[in-house]
Parts: structure tokens; C-alpha cells; sequence
């Protein structure tokens, strides 16, 4: 009887009791996901390079595995299983020749658990190119592996001081690769240089110096070193932001007597006052709509950041958090601001949420300077005391990664972060 | 099927029954008969002599019609009586009969109670053992259920060590994956159903399964048979600690 119910029971219900399974995946973990880096090469160290990208981008953990040099590179003989069992997601194989003075370099991004071929690549590059190919490659596994448009290929620029008692401060500007190797002087000078800035194209810098003893903005050509004066008033010619469109240029005056944002066609070189009253603005930074400035100003007191509307010359206050916040600009995507707060005598580097008003202190030790966001909107990098020097960092936008960048002894201020340049 | 059976034997039975009650009636019958038969009524005939031709033939044939009157007034009272009494006879075999038939419908009607009686408890005692034996598949069924929930959860949350979120993903798009798992764990296949639209996402869903392997499955092969073939659906909405 139990056995004629129960067959019953199974016509009734046949879903019941054989249809697939149905479960629900909706938490996961935050981590980065692990890729394999198969030695490149003995001639070279583009597979470090690529190593380190990837690694201190925070997205990802690199395995270093030296293979066999005859097979590392040819897909047939790649190990999935052998890779699957160490949990490792990705895998870039690659090969080196050399040609004359030439490198011919292949690499293939695999997908270990797809037993796929993601990427599939060749170049032919003079041996000098070779760290800018490998941060390249890695743009593209970034690419590839996160969706997102990496940022190893683009630059940082930021003031280099050089103190020796025995010999005049020397102030340089430099510009390196974002990981702050490839490290080019772009100006040296005995007098203080300040502010650099990207033009939007990246083609050009624009700066404050001291070189004729007082302060100049200039322009200058990173390819051919050419440069221009853009503003020589009297006081303070200060801290220039490039329009979007790349046609003004938004700068500090002192026409009156109070510090006071202007914007400047570059067409003419006539600056427009856009700040009005009796205190001090500055530092402004352009929306990525072009259609307002953030700027810092102690009209409330002490200062803090400030919102204009362009078309209409309305203010309105953004930040409401700690006794002092300054240095704001803008994340790429316009919904935040990255800002320099200080609170109770400390000075971090934080991103506030402009639809929240959530504001994320993203460094420690309270002293720190200058941030400034990467293109992609995924590192900031900020001017830090270390071993008592100014030092070049940088940490993810969510905090969780910070990196200390090699450079040259001195004191490194204002990092400035490249728009991409490709 | 299941009422046939059920009521095949009180059906029997109670045809049987109507079987013997009719054949009680029908022997009542016969004895009643042969009662009415040995108890015929006796009628006593005179015969007369002749003495005086004419007289006697006048007073004979006085006598005679007297006789004959006497004669026939005797036999109408005889035959009055005796149909009195036979009409009461008629009366008390009608009366008997009815007698006899409201016994026999009484007691059928007694039978047919008690048959009803036994048959409803028949049938309720059947409904219970039905309901037992049903509220014991519900309990099996149930446990069943336990044990597959339990390792559905299993199954997620070992899943969910493995699976690595892309960041800055959009949290409304979802994808599924078919999952093909062998006895004991171990991943056979893994098919994407539905792509998301996002490969990267896909990629991490399906990389996050096969680490996984060999899934938590359950021992006991009848229920394993539910986790042979997984659909999953993966929905990035938040980060586990």
C-alpha cells in the first residue's frame, strides 16, 4: 500500500522529486584573485615587472612560477589541472627572443578553469621599450581580468626637493611611470616649482615657478620641452587646473587683494574672476562635466571645500567633516571628491561620497599631502613622510592597498596623476 | 483499484446475507402450509328412512324440505362458520406473515446497521492507516528535504569561499550555471546556461564552482540523485567577511 501511495505520489509531483536542483549564489569574497606568471625570460625582467604591476595594483595575487624554459610558452603543454589545483585562476605564459636589438615577445593570458585563451599577443619592440610594453601588458590582463582600463602605462609628475647644505636647494620636476620607475626630469631649477598639472590630452604640464623670482604659470610640452608663460601677475599666480576640454585654464590670482579663482582662456590668456568677496580661494578643480569648479576657501573660517556653479556663479559648501579639508579634486566618474582632511592635527587622504556625504579617511600617521587620482579612478597617489623625507604613495580608493613608489633622495611634493595616454 | 478492495468483502457478506434472509422466509411458508391443510373442518352428513308412503312421503317430504331446509341452513351456517373461521385463519396467517415479515425487516434492518456500522468502521480504520502511512511519508519526505536543504547550504557556502567578486561589478545582473556532479563531490561539468552579459563575471562564477570541487554532497545515494545536476544562479550582492 505504502508503495502504490508513494508511486502515486510520484506521478502527482514528479517535479518534487527529480528536477534539478535549484541554489542561489549571491555572496562572495573580496579578494584578489590569484594569477600565475610563468618566467618570461632569462634575458630580461618584463615578467617582474608585470608581477609587480598586478601585485600592487591590489587586484590581484601573483604567483611566480619558473618553469621550464622550453615549454613555459607554448599553450599545449600548459598544466590546467596542475594549475587548478593550486586555485589559481589565471595564468600568463610568455616567450622572449632577441632580434638584433630587438625584443620579440609573446604572451597569452589563459583562463585555468575555462582551459581557455584570453589574451593572445605579439610584439616586436626595441630592448628600450621594454618596461613600457610590460606595463602594457599588464594593462591588458588588467583590462581583461577586471573589466576595468588599468593605469600602469600612465604617468605621475611631482616635485623632487633636493636639500644640501653646502649648495642651493635644487627643486625639480619629474615624471615618471606610475610606479614610479622611469623617472624623467622635466625642469630643475633653484627656485621653488609648484602645482604641476596634466593637461587633459597629457601632452602638457602646467606649473608654478619661482625661477624668475616670483611666481609664473607656465605650460610646457613633455616631448619637445617646450614651454610657455601663461600668467606673470603681480602676487600670486597659483595652482592651475586644466578645463576638460582642455581650452582653460582655472588659476589663482591676486588681482585684489584676496587670493581669487579666475578662469583663463587659453585662446586669449584673459583671466575672469569667478570668486567674489573678501577671502581667500583656491586650489580649484574642475567637474568632469566642465560645468563646475571645487575650490578651497576659508570663508566659513577654516577652510574647507567649496562647489561653483560656473553658469551661475552660486557657492555651496561640500565638506562638513573634520576641522580642515583642502586639495579636493574630483574622482573620474564625478560622484566623489578626493580631499586632504585634517582632524584633530591629523592630515589624511580621504574620498567623500558626494550623493552620501560619506567620507572615507583612506590613510594614516596624519601626515600627508597632495592626493591625486588616477584616471581610472582605482589608486590615489599622495605625498607622505617616511624615514623623514617626503616620499611618493599611493593607496586604492577603498584603502585596503597602500604602496610607497621608489624615488630619488629628496623631498617628494605635489604627485600629479596622468590622464591616460593612450 | 483501492475501493475494490476495500469493499469486496462487505459486499460479499451482506449479498449472503440477503441470500439466507430470503431463504428464512420462503420455509416459514411451507410449514404455515401444511398447518392449514391437517386442520380441515369436519362436516357430519344424517341419513333419513321412509314410513308412511303419502304422509310419510308428505311428512318425508317435509321432513325433507325441513331436513332439506334445516339441511341447508346447517350447511350455510356451516359453511358461514367455516368461513368465519378461515376468513380469521386468512386473518392470522395474513397477520402472522406480516408478523413474520416486519421481523425479518427488522432484523435486516439490524443487519444492514451493523453492516453499516462495521463497514464505516472498516473504512475509517483504513483513513487512518492511509493518514499514517501518509503523515510517515510526509515525515520521510521531510527529513529528505532537511537533508537536502542542509546541503544546499553547504554547497552554497563553500562555493562562496571561492568565489571572488569582481569589484565595482553591478549588482542587478546575474548568470546561471549548470553544474553536472558526480557521487561523492566531484565536479563533471560546468555549463553556462544564461551568460550575464558580463563575461568577467561569468568567468569568476564558473571558476569559483570548479574550485569548489568536490562539492559537499550527501552520502546516501537516493538523495545524492537531487544533487546530480545543479542549476545555480549567481547574483554578486555582497562580501561575506
Amino acid at each position: 500500500m505504502t508503495k502504490l501511495l508513494k508511486f502515486i505520489f510520484i506521478l502527482l509531483f514528479p517535479v518534487n522529486i527529480y528536477a534539478m536542483l535549484n541554489l542561489e549564489l549571491t555572496q562572495g569574497v573580496d579578494k584578489a584573485i590569484p594569477i600565475g606568471l610563468v618566467s618570461f625570460s632569462e634575458h630580461n625582467d618584463i615578467a617582474d615587472i608585470i608581477s609587480s604591476d598586478l601585485q600592487n595594483s591590489g587586484h590581484f595575487r601573483v604567483v611566480n612560477i619558473d618553469a621550464p624554459q622550453q615549454s613555459s610558452y607554448r599553450v599545449q603543454a600548459v598544466n590546467y589541472a596542475y594549475w587548478a589545483q593550486q586555485k589559481i585562476d589565471n595564468v600568463v605564459i610568455g616567450n622572449t627572443k632577441i632580434i638584433g636589438n630587438k625584443y620579440k615577445i609573446t604572451f597569452k593570458l589563459l583562463d585555468v578553469y575555462g582551459r581557455s585563451v584570453l589574451l593572445n599577443k605579439e610584439y616586436t619592440i626595441p630592448k628600450k621599450q621594454l618596461r613600457a610594453l610590460a606595463h602594457h601588458m599588464s594593462d591588458s590582463i588588467y583590462q581583461q581580468l577586471t573589466g576595468k582600463r588599468g593605469v600602469f602605462s600612465t604617468k605621475i609628475a611631482y616635485v623632487l626637493v633636493q636639500r644640501d647644505p653646502n649648495k642651493p636647494t635644487k627643486y625639480s620636476l619629474i615624471v615618471s611611470d606610475a610606479d614610479g620607475y622611469n623617472s624623467q626630469n622635466l625642469l630643475v631649477s633653484s627656485e621653488p616649482i609648484m602645482s604641476p598639472t596634466w593637461s587633459p590630452d597629457g601632452k602638457n604640464i602646467a606649473y608654478v615657478s619661482f625661477e624668475n623670482k616670483r611666481a609664473a604659470i607656465y605650460s610646457q610640452n613633455i616631448a619637445s620641452g617646450e614651454r610657455k608663460i601663461i600668467t606673470k601677475y603681480p602676487g600670486i599666480n597659483g595652482a592651475p587646473s586644466w578645463s576638460p576640454d582642455g581650452k582653460k585654464l582655472a588659476v589663482v590670482l591676486t588681482k585684489t587683494s584676496y587670493p581669487k579663482i579666475y578662469i583663463l582662456d587659453l585662446a586669449t590668456n584673459k583671466p575672469q574672476q569667478v570668486t567674489f568677496g573678501m577671502f581667500s580661494d583656491t586650489e580649484p578643480n574642475w567637474s568632469p562635466d566642465g560645468q563646475s569648479l571645487i575650490f578651497t576657501s576659508d570663508r566659513g573660517g577654516a577652510p574647507q571645500i567649496y562647489q561653483l556653479d560656473i553658469q551661475t556663479g552660486e557657492v555651496q559648501r561640500l565638506t562638513y567633516q573634520g576641522d580642515y579639508n583642502a586639495t579636493a579634486s574630483f574622482t573620474p566618474n564625478g560622484k566623489g571628491i578626493v580631499i586632504l582632511n585634517r582632524n584633530n592635527g591629523m592630515f589624511n587622504i580621504a574620498l567623500q561620497d558626494l550623493t552620501t556625504g560619506e567620507v572615507n579617511i583612506l590613510t594614516e600617521f596624519g601626515m600627508n599631502e597632495s592626493p591625486s587620482i588616477a584616471p581610472n579612478g582605482s589608486m590615489i597617489s599622495y605625498a607622505t613622510h617616511y624615514g623623514g623625507r617626503g616620499v611618493l604613495s599611493e593607496v586604492s580608493s577603498d584603502g585596503k592597498v597602500k604602496l610607497r613608489l621608489p624615488s630619488q633622495e629628496g623631498d617628494v611634493q605635489e604627485p600629479a596623476w596622468s590622464p591616460f595616454l593612450d | 483499484m483501492l475501493k475494490n478492495s476495500t469493499y469486496k468483502w462487505p459486499f460479499v457478506f451482506a449479498l449472503l446475507l440477503h441470500g439466507i434472509l430470503f431463504s428464512f422466509l420462503f420455509i416459514e411458508f411451507i410449514t404455515y402450509h401444511n398447518y392449514t391443510e391437517t386442520n380441515k373442518p369436519q362436516v357430519n352428513i344424517i341419513k333419513a328412512t321412509a314410513v308412511d308412503q303419502a304422509q310419510v312421503e308428505k311428512q318425508i317430504a317435509d321432513i325433507k324440505a325441513k331436513r332439506e331446509r334445516k339441511h341447508q341452513e346447517e350447511l350455510a351456517r356451516i359453511h358461514r362458520l367455516q368461513e368465519a373461521k378461515l376468513a380469521k385463519i386468512r386473518r392470522e396467517k395474513a397477520l402472522q406473515k406480516q408478523k413474520a415479515l416486519a421481523k425479518v425487516k427488522k432484523q435486516q434492518k439490524l443487519k444492514t446497521q451493523i453492516e453499516t456500522k462495521r463497514r464505516e468502521e472498516i473504512q475509517k480504520a483504513m483513513q487512518q492507516q492511509i493518514a499514517e502511512e501518509k503523515q510517515q511519508m510526509a515525515e520521510h519526505d521531510r527529513q529528505i528535504q532537511a537533508e537536502i536543504d542542509k546541503y544546499k547550504a553547504l554547497i552554497i557556502q563553500t562555493i562562496s569561499q571561492h568565489w571572488i567578486i569582481p569589484s565595482d561589478i553591478a549588482k542587478n545582473i546575474s548568470c546561471q550555471l549548470i553544474v553536472n556532479v558526480a557521487p561523492g563531490g566531484e565536479i563533471l561539468s560546468v555549463d553556462l546556461a544564461r551568460s550575464s552579459g558580463n563575461s568577467i563575471l561569468d568567468r569568476s562564477a564558473r571558476s569559483a564552482v570548479l574550485k569548489s570541487s568536490p562539492l559537499p554532497v550527501p552520502r546516501n545515494a537516493e538523495i545524492f540523485d537531487n544533487f546530480r545536476q545543479l542549476m545555480l544562479t549567481v547574483r554578486p550582492e555582497g562580501i561575506e567577511g
